[in-house]
């Protein structure tokens, strides 16, 4: 983790420690906001619940950073009650609502970084289309693989750091892991439907692994 | 079977502000944007609307999300240059924007009350909307980033549709906004680009999109809220809720549309339920 990080978790501490909630809030925002609601919106596929799931982490860190004791960096111990949370919403979400998770409420775009501008557009359409199909492959794999592969793949934390916000060991989590890429990989190159894309087709996957 | 009726409390829309509207009106000349403006008040009054909440982007504050709590706002006079000016004082509803304040506070946004009064962002599309200045208004100012933008328009959706009273949330703002080009004349095609870019997504249901627009786009319309002021509307209208547009303006360097939201918190997903539950009898 680098310095600036550990200075900003500082800080944060620092001002929820001398009661100033608001400036510790803000700071926590301006830090962790984008990174936060990137992983909730790839766990739960659409904005709205996004940004309800990001206010629950945001009310929740509020209220336990007392608790925080610094065993692991701000950052790890956020991660793990941000996956919670959003555990916790999917399941919430999926007892309340008689729909189909895996139809409407998942959105046409995906979060991840598209090249641009300078790209041509034909290859930007076609790196976008390809992303859109591994996000929704991604919603498709059950909840366990699911995190291990946002937390490790998509946001690029190590399989030591993915393991300790799930609490499992890292034999585990590198089991998951293998059994996700390989479910995600079934996946699309089967193929599969999404709502309003019926009849359009799927991507392969090559013989190292690259989406064709 | 009980007949059952899914209805919201909240209308949304986005409109323009430009004072060459007023001299449209002056000069008589026809105007889609005046007229949906004038139909939009129309149905709004039918409707029976309490409150105007009003996102200005003539109030843009970098640091802070503010409120107007005031019980009566005056005009702020804050255009030069045009032939005509109006003046818009209109009530204020204190003790709405007192519970948006504090949802702020619980959702820890930690929004403020200022007096701001109606700047011409407010002031020009409600002349046309409710020319007889008695809708009462709670004054929003744009802030932060649209990220932040759209976290408090969660928090005052669901605080207005508690509240139960009829709604219009207003976000004022024009879609491309480059004032140079305006002042010399100069129609680019881009800008028209980045308009329809824009409204096809509003009218898809994909408003958030806007964000992945092409930032070389973006920087050449410099829109006006630099999408604050929308995300803050989908926010509390439902990311996915679909614009209807109602008309579409451009001026050199400035697009003016006016879409329509009806309230997405509800539509799709209780009309689900209500199938289901229709079915099953399980709804009383």
């Amino acid at each position: 983790m680098s310095e600036s990080i550990i200075s900003v978790d500082q800080e944060i501490i620092r001002f929820y420690k001398n009661g100033d909630r608001e400036m510790a809030l803000k700071s926590f925002v301006n830090e962790y906001q984008t990174r936060l609601y990137s992983l909730t919106y790839q766990m739960l596929g659409n904005h709205d619940d996004a940004m309800d799931a990001l206010q629950e982490i945001l009310i929740q860190v509020n209220r336990s950073l007392t608790s925080f004791e610094g065993k692991s960096s701000l950052y790890t111990w956020v991660y793990r009650l941000s996956s919670n949370v959003c555990l916790n919403f999917r399941k919430k979400k999926s007892r309340t609502n008689h729909q189909l998770q895996w139809d409407e409420n998942l959105l046409q775009t995906v979060m991840l970084p598209v090249e641009r501008p300078n790209e041509d557009p034909d290859t930007m359409c076609e790196t976008k289309y390809k992303q859109f199909l591994v996000q929704q492959g991604i919603l498709k794999l059950p909840e366990t693989q699911r995190m291990l592969l946002i937390l490790h793949d998509i946001e690029g934390l190590s399989i030591p750091d993915s393991a300790g916000i799930l609490s499992i060991t890292v034999n585990v989590a590198k089991s998951r892991l293998h059994r996700g890429r390989v479910a995600l990989r079934k996946i699309i190159s089967t193929g599969f439907e999404v709502k309003g894309m019926e009849g359009i087709g799927v991507c392969s996957v090559g013989p190292t692994g690259q989406l064709i | 079977m009980k007949k059952i009726e899914v209805s919201s409390n909240i209308h949304g829309i986005i409109v323009p502000h430009a004072p060459t509207l007023l001299e449209d009106e002056m000069d008589q000349k026809s105007s889609s944007v005046i007229t949906a403006l004038q139909d939009m008040g129309v149905k709004m009054k039918d409707w029976g609307v309490e409150v105007v909440v009003a996102a200005t982007t003539h109030w843009q504050t970098d640091e802070k999300f503010f409120i107007d709590n005031s019980p009566f706002h005056k005009n702020v006079m804050d255009y030069y240059g045009f032939r005509r000016e109006i003046e818009y004082d209109a009530p204020g509803q204190p003790e709405l924007a007192e519970l948006l304040l504090q949802a702020g506070q619980k959702n820890l946004i930690f929004p403020r009350a200022l007096a701001h009064g109606i700047d011409h962002a407010i002031a020009i599309p409600l002349h046309f909307m409710f020319p007889k200045q008695d809708i009462p208004i709670i004054p929003l100012s744009v802030a932060r980033s649209p990220l932040c933008a759209f976290r408090w328009g969660r928090t005052l959706g669901s605080t207005l549709r508690n509240w139960g009273g009829k709604v219009l949330f207003m976000a004022s703002g024009s879609l491309s906004h480059d004032l140079s080009c305006f002042m010399r004349g100069k129609m680019l095609k881009e800008h028209e680009q980045f308009d329809r870019q824009v409204l096809t997504l509003l009218s898809q249901g994909k408003g958030m999109e806007v964000l992945e627009m092409d930032q070389q786009l973006i920087q050449q319309a410099q829109p006006e809220g630099n999408f604050r002021d929308l995300c803050m509307l989908l926010g509390v209208m439902g990311s996915q809720t679909r614009g209807q547009v109602q008309a579409y303006e451009q001026l050199p360097g400035v697009g003016q549309g006016v879409v329509e939201f009806t309230d997405g918190g509800y539509n799709k997903h209780d009309e689900e339920l209500l199938k289901y539950y229709q079915q099953t009898g399980l709804f009383h």
